[in-house]
């Protein structure tokens, strides 16, 4: 198992080369840089720009400028400093004397993780995940065993209409419903202290995920349901809630656990717009910030953050694969 | 339906078929098209479908005003559903829709829109359609060394996250010479295909390699049929469901994409005279509306309903394809 996963990690060298060379080609390609300013506000003195370029690297060929980026380079004092490998992500060229990892992980003075910007990020993405998966599976199970009654239509038609619907709509749909109609919330909120303001947007985020995840649920519990086994284990006269827990759930739930680890990476990858909607301080609304701005270690700190996350996410399902079924021993 | 249907399956290439006389036997199409026709909420979709696509074409006609041309004193009038918007004005029927804060007609702009946010929907499609079935084609159906890199090569674009791409192509190339041309339609359709070919590829991959080893593929082949013609008679007609299914699912996420961008500032380039084909995006209505929406929450509401039920149209489309082109999954 550990050698299969290490395998799998080694896989994802290239695609994080890729992404990052294409990330910094069009960094690079892209008009303009980080020392600009508005076009009616005082420009910075040349000589300042040269001595900035200088401090940053800047004057270096550009894949060396790459490389020092991604695998490290040697300082002027003769010393070798790590790159983004090694989890440094480099200084930020428009806010001064602060790293991007501290920009993306550190809390303001005196508070937790979880007042970061990423820690905004993590609790939208967190918060939509739990909704969609407490959700969703139960209404999919629920609507394959009650096949064909009303309750199994309302739940079908709801979560076809949901998940056809990407989250990015349902969130206006909602403040236009709730927030503006009602005024049951503010538009945009002031303090994301705590879990309460991640609620809602939480929940408007994550019902498109909820949806997908009810539908396969149920397509996979009607499957099962079918199943030899299942007839097996009822003529032996198990118990009916046997039944269901033990030999239903356990095998319909097998594919679902196989699309979480991608969903979960869907939703903390895909919350950009979200924040944006819901003016939320986290990693997304930097990423956008950072690109206007050309601030080139921002733009592919975040980038590469944002891809580790998918990796992430898509090597669970390998891990997960292998706890929930026995069956599956990958050599 | 007991009775057995006549393929065309076993026949040599080029031979032709007997002519077939009884009267129930039908072709795959024409089964599957009577089967898509009892399902209500895909035909319904397809008639949405269709009803939005004429309103895209003809929205210079449609549109009762110029969707750029702002109207003093006409601001924030609210949809006709209301009679005064939160900002104290009243409905006025020359706009039923209402207006935004510049006293733009709502309804005008949104059916240009229509045809802005068509046109990012199904150019992409096409373009993914053309090269990325090709691509998993030949893949497929070649196998050994060249479909070995060339599904490398799907892998790495398959793991890219494509909303983060999507904003930073359009950031940075918005302002060159492509980003500029026709009202930044072109850079969107190229970076959307650049961006989800990957997934059709694998797909028809997929089916390519389990049609390969058939028997009418090898008899195509034993009597010397070409590579490319054996893709083309065989390989292609036979996967030709899975594309179609394929466009139905994708037009729709094309179309958000769009809009997501659009909300970002990143769509389409917003025009000044509305003299240019693509005028405005749903995507630039997103923004605009989130602006006006506690002075005239209408327009989100506009704009939210119109591109819904645009998107669940497609959805509803797609499953009742998926139904109709391949009966096994709807068996259960």
């Amino acid at each position: 198992m550990a050698g299969f996963l290490f395998r799998r990690f080694l896989f994802f060298i290239p695609t994080f080369l890729v992404v990052a060379v294409v990330t910094f080609l069009l960094m690079k390609a892209a008009p303009g840089g980080p020392w600009d300013r508005d076009a009616e506000s005082k420009q910075v003195d040349p000589r300042t720009v040269k001595l900035l370029e200088q401090q940053y690297g800047l004057n270096k060929p550009a894949w060396r400028q790459f490389t020092s980026y991604i695998f490290g380079d040697i300082n002027d004092k003769g010393n070798f400093v790590c790159g983004a490998v090694c989890g440094n992500l480099g200084p930020s060229y428009r806010q001064r004397g602060k790293t991007v990892q501290d920009i993306m992980f550190k809390p303001p003075e005196g508070q937790g993780f979880i007042a970061s910007r990423f820690g905004h990020t993590l609790r939208l993405g967190l918060l939509a995940f739990l909704f969609s998966v407490v959700i969703g599976v139960p209404a999919g199970v629920i609507s394959a065993l009650r096949q064909n009654t009303s309750l199994d239509y309302a739940i079908t038609f709801f979560t076809n209409i949901g998940s056809s619907v990407p989250g990015f709509v349902a969130c206006f749909i909602a403040i236009v419903v709730f927030a503006v109609t009602f005024g049951l919330m503010p538009v945009i909120q002031k303090n994301w202290g705590g879990i309460g303001p991640f609620i809602f947007p939480g929940i408007m985020f994550g019902l498109n995920t909820m949806s997908q995840i009810a539908r396969y649920t149920r397509t996979t519990m009607l499957d099962v349901m079918r199943q030899d086994f299942v007839r097996t284990a009822r003529s032996k006269g198990a118990r009916e809630s046997s039944v269901i827990w033990k030999h239903m759930m356990r095998n319909a739930l097998i594919p679902v656990i196989t699309i979480l680890g991608p969903a979960l990476a869907g939703l903390l990858t895909g919350s950009i717009v979200i924040e944006q909607i819901f003016g939320v301080p986290g990693i997304g609304t930097d990423f956008i910030r950072s690109i206007g701005n050309r601030d080139y270690s921002l733009i592919m700190g975040t980038t590469l953050f944002y891809f580790a996350l998918v990796i992430l996410g898509n090597l669970s399902v390998d891990i997960l694969y292998g706890v929930v079924d026995p069956r599956i021993r990958v050599e | 339906m007991a009775k057995a249907i006549p393929t065309s399956t076993t026949l040599p290439l080029g031979a032709t078929r007997p002519a077939i006389t009884s009267a129930d036997s039908q072709s795959q199409w024409q089964l599957a098209w009577r089967r898509l026709r009892r399902n209500k909420p895909a035909l319904i979709g397809g008639v949405l479908i269709i009803l939005y696509v004429i309103a895209g074409l003809f929205a210079s006609t449609l549109s009762p005003h110029n969707p750029v041309q702002a109207n003093s004193g006409q601001d924030y009038r609210p949809a006709f559903w209301r009679t005064t918007s939160p900002a104290g004005k009243t409905y006025d029927a020359k706009f039923p829709l209402g207006t935004d804060q510049l006293g733009r007609d709502v309804l005008s702009r949104v059916l240009y829109g229509t045809r802005s946010s068509l046109a990012a929907g199904l150019l992409p499609a096409g373009i993914v359609l053309l090269i990325g079935s090709l691509i998993g084609f030949f893949s497929g159906y070649l196998g050994g060394m060249p479909d070995n890199i060339l599904m490398r090569i799907t892998d790495v674009f398959y793991a890219v996250p494509t909303e983060l791409l999507l904003i930073l192509v359009m950031i940075t190339m918005g302002e060159s010479a492509l980003g500029r041309a026709a009202s930044g339609v072109p850079l969107f359709l190229l970076s959307v295909a650049v961006v989800s070919w990957s997934g059709l590829s694998r797909q028809v991959r997929g089916s390519a390699l389990a049609l390969k080893d058939r028997e009418f593929v090898e008899a195509a082949r034993s009597l010397g049929a070409s590579n490319g013609e054996v893709i083309a008679r065989h390989i292609f007609p036979n996967s030709l469901g899975i594309l179609i299914v394929w466009t139905a699912f994708a037009v729709p996420r094309f179309i958000i994409l769009e809009a997501i961008l659009g909300y970002i500032g990143l769509g389409l380039k917003p025009s000044i005279t509305g003299k240019e084909f693509f005028v405005t995006s749903w995507g630039r209505a997103f923004l605009d509306a989130y602006s006006v929406i506690g002075n005239n929450p209408d327009y989100m509401i506009v704009i939210t309903v119109a591109v819904s039920l645009l998107v669940v149209s497609f959805t509803f489309l797609g499953d009742g394809l998926r139904d109709a082109l391949d009966p096994r999954m709807t068996r259960k």
